[in-house]
């Protein structure tokens, strides 16, 4: 999808940084702070399907919660149609909202249990426009049915439901304002193998037939390279690689990104590539700030690594923050 | 306050708040219809009569059931009196604390920072005041009035409810469908509205009903210390602290007053208990999943 694309970014994360302060001691003289993010580009193009993939703890969720405004950035700006989201308000910043909705991971908390399904699923709209009845109820139908439920279940509580059906409902909430981007948080990694790929072949076909673009965040690589047309890998609060997802899969560039493939089993063994095991175990890992984050468990680290934070720059169709990934042989 | 009783059961039996409705759809018929069911007046006492005890004991008079006080006057009535008052207060006492100290605490625990420090700070200070001398400071300003001890407890109370309702804000707040509205762009006082309250209704609902039984215990220490519901009204806390000196000599003066409270407060529990039941379509739905 991204040849189809328009050259207007439609959610950019412009040099992206989050620190969450610790709590100050009685004693403790200076104010210390944990980076979850630092400077992070990420932008989505309309239409298009963006994978976000990294390990648990690597800060994928709180770029999400930037770009969705539930969060602010300490550095660095979220643009929504080139307009910087910290400072829209009123008519541009209900349409934001209209435009980008969130589908979560846990369906179970994602639906207000004292709320019938009908208001969960027109809440997008109601919260940013004047519709009467007859129209929420129609859109919310249309929409309960698109993702393979019935109109009648808008009078039914969220209870009622399975889990698989539950993140039906969220996408159909997600789907109801007629959105042009969803950001997908792990929206199958609590189901069932075979309602994953139910959900999975949903979401393909309502972008097919729809065209809004997704962010869609996992640490399943297979999931990823079924939905999306492009992926950044995410280490420790910094975009390592970013790569059309044919490419990535093919010819990964980062070492991380390689120890991640070479941790997943593709369906068929014999296509199995060599694994690249992880020399280095995770303890002591958190980068000091100066240098590559991935240093201290990378099997090619150099002096310049640990001292030398990498850019990430263009590699053979791809962009990779690595000081050697010329040097690093396949 | 028959309409839990008479509403519906379809899933529940007709169990706890089948009974608890009853007992105080009951007492509220009481309390409403004292005029027509008293057998006298409670204000007026035949002093031939004074002391009787209850009918079924030896002495007993059948014109007095449950007896009657040092000036003669009849117990029965005087507890079915009695009821519209302490019912009165305690429901209007709860309900003002309910509302104020709820309202608080959801906006304290849904915007936190500073906010939330100086709204709890305010509650601690309210904990802290000796809750008696602050009644009879207004008491003795104000003069003693039905009006003025339902302010005055609802001041008192409305800081466990304040307490509770941060709390439960703070873990509903947390759920992911709290971040889906404000993702959708729903104001604020609407997520609190309709997110948040529905959410943490039921545990205040219980709390409100404890809370019943702590104003009519309060309020009868009021009435005693000369700051509560007036003399003459029949209150069960005045009725209490009347028949305090003979509670040996004349025990039914203070006991049935006494087991009317515990009932009330036994009822009420009963009752919020069973709502929060009624009200959780989570517990309702029961075991389907």
């Amino acid at each position: 999808m991204s040849d189809a694309a328009s050259t207007t970014p439609l959610l950019v994360a412009d040099q992206v940084s989050r620190e969450f302060p610790l709590s100050r001691g009685l004693l403790a003289g200076q104010r210390r702070s944990v980076s979850v993010l630092r400077r992070v580009d990420l932008t989505i193009y309309s239409g298009e399907a963006v994978g976000l993939v990294g390990e648990s703890g690597s800060g994928k969720t709180t770029l999400s919660r930037l770009l969705l405004r539930l969060d602010q950035p300490t550095a660095g700006d979220v643009r929504f149609e080139g307009a910087r989201l910290a400072e829209i308000a009123g008519e541009p910043l209900k349409n934001f909202h209209r435009a980008v909705q969130p589908v979560f991971q846990d369906p179970f908390a994602a639906l207000n249990p004292r709320m019938r399904v009908g208001r969960i699923v027109s809440e997008p709209l109601r919260a940013n426009g004047d519709y009467s009845r007859a129209q929420l109820d129609e859109r919310v139908g249309l929409a309960l049915e698109r993702v393979g439920l019935r109109a009648v279940d808008a009078a039914r509580y969220a209870q009622e439901f399975s889990g698989g059906q539950r993140q039906r409902i969220a996408i159909a909430r997600a789907l109801v304002s007629s959105p042009r981007l969803i950001v997908l948080d792990e929206p199958v990694a609590s189901q069932d193998v075979s309602i994953r790929a139910q959900i999975l072949n949903l979401l393909k076909e309502l972008q097919q037939e729809h065209g809004m673009a997704y962010l869609y965040i996992s640490h399943d690589l297979a999931t990823v390279r079924f939905l999306c047309d492009r992926v950044y890998v995410l280490y420790q609060g910094e975009i390592v690689e970013h790569a059309p997802v044919a490419r990535l899969f093919e010819n990964p560039r980062h070492p991380y990104t390689r120890n991640l493939l070479s941790a997943w089993l593709p369906a068929d063994p014999l296509r199995a590539r060599a694994q690249t095991v992880d020399a280095v175990r995770v303890s002591d890992t958190l980068p000091s700030g100066a240098g590559c984050a991935f240093a201290p468990r990378c099997p090619h680290v150099t002096e310049r690594c640990r001292s030398e934070r990498p850019d990430l720059i263009p590699n053979h169709g791809s962009e990779v923050a690595c000081h050697r990934a010329d040097e690093i042989a396949l | 306050m028959a309409g839990p009783a008479g509403a519906p059961v379809k899933r529940t039996a007709f169990g706890q708040l089948g009974i608890a409705g009853s007992i105080a759809a009951v007492m509220v018929a009481c309390a409403l219809l004292a005029p027509l069911l008293a057998p006298h007046d409670p204000y007026v006492g035949m002093l031939a009569d004074r002391l009787l005890p209850p009918s079924w004991l030896d002495g007993g008079d059948v014109r007095y059931l449950l007896g009657t006080d040092i000036l003669g006057r009849d117990v029965l009535s005087r507890l079915l009196y009695g009821a519209r008052v302490s019912l009165l207060v305690a429901v209007a006492a709860v309900m003002l604390a309910g509302i104020v100290g709820s309202t608080i605490g959801i906006v304290a625990g849904y915007f936190g920072g500073w906010l939330d420090s100086v709204l709890m700070r305010i509650v601690d200070l309210v904990v802290s005041l000796p809750m008696i001398l602050i009644a009879l400071l207004v008491g003795v300003i104000a003069g003693p009035s039905l009006t003025n001890i339902i302010i005055i407890i609802g001041f008192v109370l409305w800081s466990q409810f304040a307490r509770m309702a941060r709390a439960e804000t703070l873990r509903v707040r947390q759920l992911a469908f709290i971040d889906l509205a404000r993702s959708a762009g729903l104001a604020a006082p609407r997520i609190m509205l309709e997110h948040v309250l529905p959410n943490i209704a039921g545990p205040l609902l219980v709390l409100a009903t404890l809370q019943v039984g702590t104003v009519i215990i309060m309020e009868a220490s009021l009435s005693f210390l000369g700051v509560g519901v007036p003399p003459p009204a029949p209150a069960w806390g005045t009725l209490i602290a009347d028949g305090r000196s003979y509670v040996l000599s004349a025990w039914w003066i203070c006991i049935f007053p006494g087991l009317a409270i515990i009932t009330t407060v036994m009822t009420a529990n009963l009752l919020g208990d069973g709502l929060a039941d009624r009200l959780d379509p989570a517990r309702k739905a029961g075991g389907q999943s």
